[in-house]
């Protein structure tokens, strides 16, 4: 390894995140400041720390891949995603952080237990967070460090450790408010590494137009809008993301932090322009790889080949950072959420009795590094299952508080007992589509479920309004003030 | 039109509608507050 190399890990994992937590180590003291950065965050760390949580490697490396195998159509389907970031920042962000702050709560579980008055939520909700929470850590952690191992050339266990200890010391002592200031940090980083990238890419390939007149060259499947993707594929892909940013804990943990209606509006833009870009960015890579006419077996190698045969050193260790950045800012919210969820919605609860603040910050911490042991423990076994949990993580959690939580911050009616059907048995239903129903219905697992449990949802709480309960009396005096 | 133009287009068009409601539409973000 050598010294440009050490320089740059020991400045991106200890140094920016060691000056952070020196910066904010006074307001990492409250609970409020560690669990949601004391609901005061500013536009840009807000739209930063929330895009860059939702961003992982996946979308780099997966998005690269897909569009250089199938053409623009394997990017096209990413207009979901966008439509879905613009819904979101528009309307569900302010008013998840509107709700939030009138209830006083701090994790999805509690918003739901106080929406639907009812304290099962915090072990239905909590349960399913942590069960897909530690998978989804694992696979960060374990991409994370083959990368480190590819460009960085650091052997895999020692890249686990350097990023276990970073991860874990990061996040367990500066909690949500210093993953505000990291995340900016990173993003901007993220946003300057990216652009440098794609300016170097479309000289290289002689614009859109250069590069789309290749494409066509090599077939006219490649320039058409979904092009050889499978139709079934192309519109699951486009009907998930539109769900993704308001259904992810760790995301929706960043929509609490916002500072006031203002923070809102303006982190709205911001979100929606960094969105995009990544999104572009990650699109491009893989067509300009193929439109410069790289055969490769595996798709997913088109950011790698991208990165170390095509754009020159520097540009290439720019988008290494990117990738890091994307893989950490992913994994401390992800820990943050988890061990939120923990301490605040299981252990708090079963003793029956707030924990004083103190008390409350050290089992934070102490179940922050348990996680962080037992992710980077799973990481060195491989376990096959977690593979397998973490590829159903994202749909169940549309299920279990995608589809509760919106219903319940818009729709008055929505009552308990579609929101408990919601949190226990819709993530069932959503394996078993997966596991037996995909093939002959032809409908991918999520918009599958989706049709099943939202006209359950819909009727039951037509039947019985939430509005006659007492529940939701209670609920309305503190968010609508009647 | 080509797909590389509806994607393209329909990024930048979202990214500046989003500026555009964040500028001139302040009231309906006030609903927020």
């Amino acid at each position: 390894m050598d010294m440009n190399r050490i320089l740059i890990v020991s400045l991106f994992f200890f140094v920016l995140p060691g000056i952070v937590l020196w910066f904010t180590r006074k307001r990492a003291e409250s609970v409020e400041n560690y669990m949601v950065a004391g609901r005061s965050v500013g536009p840009v760390a807000t739209a930063l720390t929330a895009i860059s949580a939702a961003t992982s490697a996946g979308l780099f490396v997966g998005g690269a891949g897909m569009a250089y195998k199938f053409g623009w159509g394997g990017a096209t389907w990413q207009l979901g995603a966008f439509f879905g970031s613009f819904f979101t920042w528009l309307v569900v962000a302010p008013r998840i952080r509107q709700v939030s702050r009138n209830l006083n709560v701090m994790t999805v579980p509690e918003l739901f237990a106080q929406r639907y008055g009812s304290d099962k939520f915090y072990g239905f909700a909590a349960f399913w967070i942590v069960v897909f929470t530690i998978p989804m850590l694992v696979v960060q952690l374990r991409s994370g460090a083959l990368m480190m191992e590819a460009y960085m050339k650091i052997p895999y266990t020692w890249s686990l450790v350097i990023m276990s200890l970073a991860l874990v010391g990061f996040t367990a002592l500066g909690g949500s408010v210093a993953i505000s200031y990291l995340s900016t940090v990173q993003g901007l980083i993220m946003i300057g590494g990216s652009a440098v990238a794609v300016a170097v890419g479309l000289s290289l390939v002689h614009g859109i137009g250069g590069m789309d007149a290749s494409l066509t060259q090599q077939s006219p499947s490649l320039t058409a809008f979904i092009g050889d993707v499978p139709r079934s594929l192309w519109y699951n892909l486009s009907v998930v993301y539109l769900f993704g940013f308001f259904s992810s804990p760790h995301v929706v943990a960043r929509y609490y932090s916002m500072k006031d209606g203002n923070t809102a509006r303006w982190s709205f833009p911001i979100a929606m322009v960094v969105a995009i870009l990544w999104t572009v960015v990650a699109v491009l890579i893989g067509l300009f790889v193929r439109a410069l006419g790289y055969d490769l077996k595996n798709p997913d190698m088109a950011f790698a080949t991208f990165t170390s045969e095509i754009v020159p050193p520097f540009v290439g260790i720019l988008l290494v950072l990117v990738l890091l950045g994307a893989i950490f800012t992913t994994l401390d919210t992800l820990l943050m959420a988890g061990g939120t969820s923990v301490v605040h919605d299981l252990i708090e609860r079963s003793r029956g009795k707030p924990l004083e603040d103190a008390v409350k910050l050290r089992y934070s911490k102490i179940v922050m590094v348990v996680l962080g042991a037992v992710a980077f423990g799973l990481c060195l076994v491989k376990l096959p299952l977690i593979t397998i949990i973490n590829a159903f993580a994202f749909g169940a959690f549309i299920m279990v508080l995608g589809v509760p939580l919106l219903f319940g911050i818009f729709w008055d009616k929505m009552n308990r007992e579609s929101a408990l059907f919601c949190t226990t048995l819709a993530p069932v239903l959503y394996i078993l589509w997966r596991l037996y129903l995909v093939k002959p219905t032809g409908l991918g697992e999520i918009p599958g479920t989706l049709l099943v449990i939202v006209p359950i949802c819909i009727v039951w709480s037509i039947l019985k309004p939430a509005t006659r309960e007492e529940y939701f009396t209670r609920y309305a005096e503190k968010v609508l003030g009647r | 039109m080509s797909a590389s133009t509806w994607f393209l287009g329909i990024s930048v068009g979202l990214s500046v509608l989003s500026i555009f409601i964040a500028v001139f539409c302040g009231k309906f973000f006030e609903k927020f507050n």
